[in-house]
């Protein structure tokens, strides 16, 4: 994959005021216009280095690099780099704190200095966008859990960052509502552009919406590269303590316990299906 | 439905909060000055019919609504009420206490009644303004009155994470619950010590993931907002003046003994 890295940290490592090393040496690349995930189990470091690409924890040695210049961290630059660099945090109680949810999705907006017209326009834009015009004066706690998590995304989408940062976008919701946020954000970097950086442990769900994956563990990374390799790697996503997909694994055990013999290897269900036409194919060819 | 769903849903949402409160506070005014039973009770009558009415909450709903404060308005008035004195023909009706005698008299009964009548169209009127008017907009009218921005940013941020705080607070009851912590008193009161502990460094750590949140968009120590466009309605001033001023000259007659 030959596209420029948007982001990329180069040693980066960083220690809790408690001790804990949350990143350990990592050199990672995020390229532009692509999906990852950031796969690893609680507290392998994901959010920490969520974190710094956005400039909130300052590394202890290494630094991170935004279109190849080291992030600035002076107030000014900080500004800019938070406008570029948008986060959406895994607990939207966390994140929205305005009393309804139009002034909500104008806070950042208004941070940005930009003037009264502008801003309406983009928040209407942005709940246009995720589907929540109706509930514009509604006041935050009495929206769902769902909605408040469409709302803390539009709150950041309004702000027109270039990388989108997700912690944990599926977690608590229903399998719907899962799959629907994790398609809207597939379709929006398609049609946008944006590159996005999604931490989570929905393994499931990587194949479906993700280009690359790195996985990670105790602050470091294992893995990193496109999803289809993933399989190659599974001895290291599982020291990860993450398992692969189910159908990979059915896949896996098909081939390597039952006998099957299968070409390649899938992690949907849409990928199985092609490999097991091919396998049919197969048997017909031979036994005619 | 709490209040707050109430407000959020009003018919008389939209109508510009400076507006309700002129509809709304100048009768409590009157109610006091006055201090008559009927005027009481019209003005009351008139700040229901306008919740119900205009407000479109149901009667039913809004009547258990007021009994809420009826019962504080019950044991106040009783209060007064009743007198001792040691004549017991003084009375409507009394009990013997040692060699004096507890009871009601007719003067304590009708200020009693003046009393609780008063405090019904007041809490009528106050209902009027928590029935129609969203906090948020209460605060955001208030910036208009002169109130420092910093008060009513705190205000704000304060009832928006009340909600969270009293839901935590319910979750973690329930789960102390579910383990017998409030049976016996002992056992209550440390279910209730660590309850109210662990709630403190809940909110400490919520606070601080706020503040993270609010730095990842470009918070600076003043919280800048936009309010939802500018849709409110403003009704025809003359209309309000219209009810105030035909509700004062009944205050002006009843006060001065032409009427009820």
């Amino acid at each position: 994959m030959s596209s420029p890295s948007m982001l990329k940290t180069e040693g980066l490592r960083f220690v809790w005021p408690d001790g804990i090393v949350g990143l350990d040496g990592v050199e990672l690349p995020i390229p532009a216009g692509q999906v990852t995930a950031l796969l690893g189990g609680n507290g392998a470091g994901k959010s920490s280095l969520l974190l710094s690409f956005n400039g909130i924890l300052r590394p202890c040695s290494g630094r991170v690099l935004l279109r190849d210049q080291p992030l600035d961290y002076s107030t000014r630059g900080l500004k800019s780099l938070r406008q570029e660099v948008g986060i959406v945090f895994q607990n939207p109680d966390a994140q929205l704190f305005a009393s309804s949810v139009y002034e909500d999705i104008s806070f950042g907006l208004c941070n940005l200095g930009l003037p009264e017209p502008e801003v309406r326009c983009r928040v209407e834009a942005a709940m246009g966008l995720v589907g929540v015009a109706e509930l514009a004066r509604k006041p935050v706690h009495h929206l769902s859990f769902g909605q408040k998590k469409r709302v803390a995304l539009a709150g950041v989408l309004a702000m027109e960052p270039s990388v989108l940062l997700l912690d944990e976008p599926t977690a608590g919701l229903d399998p719907k509502g899962a799959d629907g946020i994790m398609r809207f954000i597939r379709e929006l970097q398609r049609s946008s552009g944006m590159t996005v950086v999604v931490a989570t442990h929905d393994i499931e769900m990587v194949p479906l919406f993700c280009d690359r994956a790195c996985v990670m563990d105790r602050g470091r990374v294992l893995f990193e590269g496109e999803v289809a390799s993933m399989f190659e790697h599974r001895d290291l996503v599982r020291k990860a303590g993450l398992r692969l997909p189910r159908i990979a694994h059915l896949i896996e055990i098909l081939a390597t316990k039952d006998g099957f013999g299968l070409h390649g290897t899938a992690m949907t269900i849409s990928g199985a299906r092609k490999i097991l036409k091919l396998m049919k194919e197969g048997q017909e060819i031979n036994g005619t | 439905m709490t209040l707050d769903h109430y407000a959020a849903s009003s018919r008389l949402r939209d109508v510009a909060p400076g507006y309700k409160l002129l509809y709304a506070l100048p009768p409590i005014a009157m109610v006091l000055w006055v201090d008559s039973a009927l005027f009481s009770l019209l003005v009351s009558g008139l700040m229901s019919a306008s919740v119900v009415m205009k407000g479109g909450v149901r009667p039913g709903d809004y009547l258990r609504w007021l009994l809420l404060p009826a019962a504080f308005l019950m044991i106040g008035t009783a209060a007064v009420a009743f007198d001792i004195s040691v004549h017991p023909e003084l009375f409507l009706f009394s009990i013997p206490v040692g060699s004096a005698f507890i009871g009601v008299t007719s003067a304590g009964l009708a200020m009693a009644i003046h009393l609780a009548f008063k405090a019904l169209a007041s809490v009528s009127c106050l209902y009027f303004i928590a029935f129609t008017t969203p906090v948020a907009d209460l605060g955001r009218s208030m910036a208009s009155l002169g109130i420092p921005v910093l008060l009513i940013e705190m205000t704000l941020l304060v009832y928006r994470f009340v909600f969270l705080l009293f839901e935590t607070a319910s979750e973690m009851a329930t789960a102390q619950r579910s383990r017998l912590g409030y049976a016996g008193t002992a056992a209550s009161f440390r279910s209730l010590a660590s309850l109210a502990s662990n709630l403190f460094f809940f909110s400490a750590r919520r606070a601080e993931e706020v503040y993270v949140a609010m730095e990842c968009r470009g918070y600076d120590g003043l919280i800048r907002v936009l309010a939802p466009s500018p849709r409110a309605q403003r009704p025809s001033l003359a209309g309000i003046a219209l009810v105030e001023g035909a509700l004062f000259c009944v205050a002006i007659a009843t006060h001065f003994g032409r009427l009820f």
